[in-house]
C-alpha cells in the first residue's frame, strides 16, 4: 500500500507539477496568514505581524525549494530543462548541428543496417522449437577428399537404431517432384521425402490438419503435408484443402496437413513434405550405404552436448564401417548444429568482417563529433566560466553538455533508422544470388530500432563525455581574467583533439586496407578463366517424368534439340545432366591395364554427367585432344567416354588417355569397357575460386538420365530470345516440367555475388571513413590556423617566408596523419589474417594494399591540410596584429 | 552552553510529527507547528519552515496522507493524517529512539 502511495505521488510529481505547485503555495500562505493573525492578536500592526510571521518561517522560497526536492522526480524536471536548453543551443548553431547530425546519422544508420543483417542471418532463432538442439548428420569420406556428403539410407537407419544421444532422428531427401494441379499443369516443385519423426524432431506441428504417422510412412501411403506457401499456391488459403488430392510424381497424393506460416524445411517456399517411402527408387535407395541422397536431422537428447553426440556417432560409424567394409570404407559421421549449417563459416566470417568495419565507421563518426564538440566547447569556455561563477555546479554543466549530445544522438537515431531502412531496401535488391541464408528475413524490426537507440546512447556518451569534462574543467576566475585574449585552447584539449584525429586515421586505414585486399582478390577472381564461353548462352532445366522409362530421356532430348536448333537465331544447342552443379561423389574407376582397384578404399571423387552432342561447343568448353561426342555415339554403338583434364591427370599422368579404356562400377563388375575418345578442358563449375573436379562424360544416348539442362548459344540478344525459347521447349512435351530460362553468365557470376556484396559494403564503409577522417583533420588544422592567426602574423612580420608557414601547417597535418596511418597499419597486420579465407590469391599482407591505403590517406591528409595552409599564407600581418 | 533550546537531532522531527498525528485527528501544518511548540515546552525550536519539507517528504514516502478541507476559521487548508504505513513507521522510530536514549543514558551513568 505504502508503495502504491509512493508511486502515485511520484506520478503526480512528474506529470501534475502545476497542481502541486499551486497546492504548495496555498498551504504555505495559509500557514503565514494564521501566524500573522496570531501576531496581530498579540498587538502588532498588520505589516509587522506579516514580517514576524515570515521571520519565524525562514524564507518561503527556500522552503518551497526544499519541498520540491521532497517530491522526487526532480531529476526529470532538470532533464526537461536541460533538453530545452540543449534544443535552443543546437538551433543557435545550425552549422555545427548539421555536421554532427550528418556524421552520427551515417554511423548509426550503417551500424543499424548491419545489425539487422546479422540479427536476421545469425542471431534470430530458426522457426523450430528450441532450434539450438537440432543437429544435421552427414557423411565424410576423407579418404576420397569428400566432406559433408549426403548419406545412404541404410546407414541413417542404423544411426537411428543405435543412437542414445539423439532423439527423433529423421531422414530427409530435399529434392523435387512434378506436381500436377487440378487444371493439369505440371510443375517441378521442391519436395522433401522425410521420415514421419521429422515433425517431432523439429518440434513443429501442422497449423492445419495433421502430420503423417510412422505407420502411414511405412505403408507408403500417398499423403502430403504442405508448406504454407505451397498451400497458398495450390489451394489459395482455403482450409478445405485438407483431404483434397494432387498428382505428385504421377500418383495421387492426399493433402493431410499444412505447416504454419514462417515454417520452412528443408528450404523456403513451395515445399511438399512426403513420406520417405515415396522417394524415387525407394526399394533400392533404402538399402544403400555409403553416400546417397539422404541427410538426417535429429534433436539432441536431454542434457547431451553436441560433442557427446559426435563421440557416440563416431563410435556407431566405426562399427558400421567394420560391418559393411565395401560401402562404408573410410566413412565417418558428421554431426553439425543446424544453426551452424544454415549460416556457414564463410557467411559468418564475411558478416564478422562487415561488423568490424561498421564499428570502425561508428567510432570514427563518434570521434568526429567529439572533435566538433571540443572545438565548440573551447569557443564556449567564457560562457561556462560565467555560468559557473553564477553558481552552476560543474556536474550541472557536464549534464547540460551531455543533454545536448543526447538530443543530437536521439535525432541521429531517428535519421539513422531512416538511413538503415533505405540501406536495407537497397540491399534487398541484391536478392537471393548472394547465398546469404535467410536474406529475405532481413528487416528493420523492433530489435533493430532498439539497437539504434542503444547506439545513439552510446555515441552520445562516447562523443560527449570527454568534451564535456574538458570544457568545464576550468577555474572560472582565471578564465574570466583571461577574457579578451582571444579564444585560447588548453594544450591538453589540443592534444585530445590530435589523438582523436590520429585515431580516425588509424581506423580509416584498416578499412582501406581491407577494401584493397578484397578488391585485389575480386580482380584476380574475375580474371580467372572458368572455362566457359558464356555470354550468349541460355540455360533451362527440365526433368523427364519418373513414370517413363529412363531410355525415354534420350528420345526426349533428341526431339528437344531438333526443335530448338530449328529456331531462328540459334547457333547451337546441347544438353547436360548438370551444367554448374559440381559436387563430386565417390566412384570406382577401373583403368584397363592399370593397377587393381581396392574394393574398400579404391573409390575416387568425381562426377559423371550424361551429355548430348553439341553440348561442349555450345558452352565453349575446349577440346584438348581426341573428339567430342557425335550423333553416331548411339545406344547400339561401342561405349565411349570423355574425360576432363583433371580426370586425365589422375589416371594417365604420363600419357594421352585417348584410345584407352576404363570401366565404371565396383571392381570386378561386368559393366562394359568404355573407350576414352577425347579430353576436354577443365572448367571451374563451382566458381573461379574452386578447383575443378574430375569429370567423366557419357553420351546421353548410351547413359540416359532424366534430369537435364538445355544450353543454347544464340546469335540474338539472349534476354529477348528467352521467352521464345521457353515457349518452344514447353511445346515439345507438355508433360515435362520446365524451369526458368537463365543466362549462363549470370549463373557463373553467382558465386561471386557474396564477394561483390562484401567488397561493395566494405568499400562504402571505407569511403565514409575516409571522408570523415578528411573532415576531421581539416577541422582541426583549420581551427588551429584560426587560433594562431596572430602568431602567424607575427612570424610573417618577423620575416618568415610564406613557404615556411605552408610547411609548418602542412607538417602539423601530415605528422598527425602519419602517426595514425602507422598505428593503423600495425593494427591491420594483426587483424588482416582473419580475412585470409575471404581472399583469393592475395596475401593478407599484400604490400600493394597496405601501400595504396597509406598513400590514399596521406593524400587526403595533405589536401585537407592544404586548404587551411593556403589561408595561413595569405594572412596579412598588419590586420592579424590589429584584430584583437 | 546554558542554552538548551537546541536544534533538533537529525530525524527527530519526523518522529515528533508522526507522534503528533497519532492522536488521530487530521491536522494542518500550522496546527502541527502549534502543537509541537506547546509540547516541547520551549526545550527546542522547531523551525516552522522545516516542518513543510518534512511533511512533503513523509507524504511522498506514504507515511502520511493529505486532503484539502476547511479549517476552524473557514479557510481551505491541507490536512494531514497518519496512514497504516505511518503507524508502523512510528512504532519503529519510537522503539529505536527508546533504545538509543537508554543506551546514551547508560553511557552517561557509567562515566
Amino acid at each position: 500500500m505504502a508503495f502504491l502511495a509512493r508511486v502515485r505521488h511520484l506520478f503526480r510529481a512528474v506529470f501534475r507539477r502545476a497542481e502541486l505547485e499551486r497546492d504548495l503555495s496555498a498551504e504555505l500562505q495559509f500557514h503565514l496568514d494564521r501566524e500573522a493573525a496570531g501576531h496581530r492578536r498579540a498587538g502588532l500592526d498588520p505589516a509587522e505581524a506579516g514580517a514576524a510571521a515570515l521571520r519565524d518561517f525562514g524564507g518561503p522560497a527556500q522552503v518551497q525549494e526544499a519541498c520540491r526536492d521532497a517530491w522526487g522526480g526532480r531529476l526529470l524536471d532538470q532533464l526537461r530543462q536541460d533538453l530545452g536548453y540543449a534544443w535552443r543551443g543546437l538551433g543557435r548553431n545550425p552549422g555545427f548541428t548539421a555536421a554532427a547530425l550528418a556524421t552520427l546519422t551515417l554511423g548509426i544508420g550503417a551500424s543499424t543496417a548491419m545489425f539487422s543483417v546479422v540479427n536476421s542471418v545469425l542471431l534470430r532463432p530458426l522457426p523450430y522449437r528450441d532450434p539450438g538442439r537440432l543437429v544435421i548428420l552427414s557423411s565424410d569420406l576423407p579418404l576420397h577428399g569428400i566432406t559433408d556428403s549426403s548419406s545412404g539410407y541404410a546407414n541413417i537407419d542404423d544411426w537411428r537404431k543405435a543412437s542414445r544421444t539423439l532423439r527423433h532422428l529423421a531422414a530427409f531427401d530435399g529434392s523435387n517432384a512434378i506436381v500436377t494441379d487440378a487444371r493439369g499443369e505440371a510443375r517441378n516443385v521442391s519436395a522433401a521425402f522425410v521420415s514421419a519423426s521429422v515433425f517431432d524432431a523439429l518440434g513443429v506441428a501442422p497449423a492445419l490438419g495433421r502430420p503423417f504417422t510412422a505407420e502411414e510412412c511405412a505403408r507408403g501411403e500417398g499423403v502430403a503435408v504442405l508448406s504454407d506457401e505451397a498451400w497458398r499456391r495450390y489451394f489459395g488459403p482455403d482450409p478445405g484443402a485438407i483431404g483434397r488430392t494432387l498428382l505428385v510424381a504421377g500418383r495421387p497424393v492426399e493433402v493431410i496437413g499444412v505447416m504454419p506460416p514462417g515454417f520452412y524445411f528443408p528450404k523456403k517456399g513451395v515445399v511438399f513434405l512426403l513420406p520417405e517411402t515415396l522417394a524415387r527408387g525407394w526399394a533400392n535407395s533404402r538399402l544403400e550405404r555409403g553416400t546417397g541422397p539422404w541427410r538426417a536431422v535429429a534433436r539432441l537428447a536431454e542434457g547431451v552436448s553436441l560433442d557427446e553426440a559426435r563421440t557416440e556417432l563416431a563410435g556407431i560409424g566405426a562399427v558400421l564401417e567394420k560391418a559393411h567394409p565395401a560401402a562404408n570404407a573410410g566413412l565417418t559421421v558428421r554431426v553439425e548444429s543446424l544453426a551452424g549449417r544454415v549460416a556457414g563459416r564463410q557467411v559468418r566470417l564475411a558478416l564478422l568482417v562487415l561488423v568490424g568495419a561498421v564499428t570502425a565507421v561508428l567510432l570514427i563518426a563518434c570521434s568526429n563529433v567529439a572533435n566538433l564538440l571540443l572545438a565548440r566547447g573551447a569557443a564556449r569556455q567564457r560562457e561556462f566560466a560565467i555560468r559557473e561563477a553564477l553558481g552552476a555546479g560543474r556536474g550541472r554543466l557536464v549534464r547540460q553538455l551531455l543533454a545536448e549530445c543526447a538530443l543530437l544522438a536521439l535525432l541521429a537515431a531517428t535519421t539513422g533508422a531512416a538511413l538503415a531502412y533505405a540501406a536495407l531496401r537497397a540491399l534487398q535488391a541484391f536478392g537471393p544470388e548472394l547465398g546469404i541464408p535467410r536474406f529475405d528475413e532481413i528487416a528493420l524490426d523492433p530489435a533493430a530500432l532498439a539497437f539504434a537507440v542503444l547506439l545513439a546512447g552510446f555515441s552520445g556518451l562516447a562523443s560527449g563525455l570527454l568534451p564535456a569534462l574538458r570544457s568545464t574543467q576550468r577555474d572560472p576566475m582565471s578564465m574570466l581574467r583571461g577574457a579578451g585574449r582571444g579564444l585560447s585552447e588548453g594544450a591538453a584539449a589540443r592534444r585530445g583533439r590530435s589523438v582523436l584525429v590520429a585515431t580516425q586515421f588509424a581506423l580509416a586505414i584498416i578499412l582501406l586496407i581491407a577494401t584493397g585486399l578484397l578488391s585485389r582478390s575480386f580482380v584476380r577472381l574475375t580474371a580467372v578463366d572458368v572455362g566457359f564461353r558464356a555470354d550468349q548462352v541460355l540455360v533451362i532445366g527440365m526433368r523427364v517424368p519418373s513414370e517413363r522409362p529412363e531410355e525415354q530421356a534420350a528420345v526426349y532430348a533428341a526431339r528437344l534439340l531438333e526443335r530448338v536448333r530449328a529456331l531462328p537465331g540459334v547457333i547451337s544447342a546441347g544438353t547436360s545432366e548438370e551444367v554448374l552443379q559440381g559436387e563430386a561423389s565417390a566412384h570406382f574407376v577401373t583403368v584397363e591395364g592399370g593397377a587393381a582397384v581396392d574394393p574398400v578404399v579404391g573409390r575416387v571423387a568425381m562426377r559423371l554427367e550424361s551429355v548430348s552432342p553439341g553440348y561442349f561447343t555450345t558452352v565453349g568448353v575446349a577440346l584438348r585432344s581426341g573428339r567430342f561426342f557425335t550423333d553416331q555415339d548411339t545406344a547400339a554403338a561401342p561405349g565411349v567416354v570423355l574425360v576432363n583434364e583433371t580426370f586425365a591427370r589422375r589416371f594417365w599422368p604420363q600419357e594421352s588417355p585417348v584410345g584407352r579404356r576404363l570401366r565404371l562400377g565396383e571392381p570386378g563388375s561386368t559393366e562394359p569397357w568404355l573407350t576414352v575418345v577425347g579430353v576436354v578442358a577443365d572448367v571451374r563449375r563451382q566458381g573461379p575460386d574452386r578447383a575443378p573436379v574430375a569429370l567423366a562424360f557419357r553420351p546421353l544416348a548410351q547413359h540416359p538420365a532424366r534430369p537435364m539442362n538445355l544450353v543454347v548459344a544464340t546469335a540474338v540478344d539472349p534476354a529477348a530470345f528467352a521467352p521464345t525459347l521457353r515457349a518452344a521447349v514447353v511445346e515439345v512435351d507438355r508433360a515435362v516440367p520446365v524451369g526458368n530460362v537463365e543466362r549462363l553468365r549470370d549463373l557463373l557470376d553467382r558465386p561471386l555475388a557474396l564477394r561483390e556484396f562484401n567488397l561493395g559494403l566494405i568499400g562504402a564503409f571505407a569511403a565514409i571513413a575516409l571522408t570523415l577522417a578528411g573532415i576531421g583533420i581539416f577541422g582541426l588544422i583549420n581551427y588551429s590556423v584560426t587560433r594562431r592567426t596572430q602568431e602567424i602574423g607575427i612570424r610573417l612580420a618577423l620575416g618568415a617566408q610564406p613557404g615556411d608557414i605552408l610547411r609548418m601547417v602542412l607538417g602539423d597535418g601530415l605528422r598527425l596523419a602519419l602517426a595514425g596511418i602507422l598505428l593503423g597499419a600495425a593494427g591491420s597486420a594483426l587483424l588482416m589474417p582473419v580475412m585470409a579465407s575471404l581472399l583469393f590469391e592475395v596475401s593478407f599482407a599484400d604490400p600493394l594494399a597496405f601501400g595504396g591505403a597509406g598513400a590514399v590517406l596521406l593524400a587526403v591528409a595533405l589536401l585537407a591540410s592544404y586548404l587551411p595552409a593556403r589561408r595561413a599564407v595569405t594572412i596579412n600581418p598588419v590586420t592579424a596584429l590589429q584584430t584583437e | 552552553m546554558a542554552d538548551y533550546k537546541s536544534e533538533l537531532l537529525q530525524g527527530t522531527l519526523d518522529l515528533l510529527i508522526l507522534r503528533t498525528l497519532a492522536a488521530g485527528d487530521a491536522m494542518h501544518g500550522w496546527g502541527i507547528a502549534q502543537r509541537l511548540q506547546l509540547v516541547s515546552r520551549d526545550t527546542f525550536v522547531v523551525n516552522q519552515g522545516s516542518l513543510y519539507p518534512a511533511l512533503h517528504r513523509m507524504e511522498a514516502q506514504g507515511w502520511i496522507e493529505a486532503e484539502w478541507g476547511e479549517s476552524e476559521n473557514h479557510r481551505r487548508a491541507k490536512f494531514y493524517r497518519l496512514t497504516r504505513a505511518g503507524r508502523r513507521r512510528l512504532a519503529e522510530e519510537t522503539a529505536y529512539w527508546e533504545r538509543f536514549a537508554a543506551a546514551v543514558g547508560l553511557v552517561l551513568r557509567e562515566t
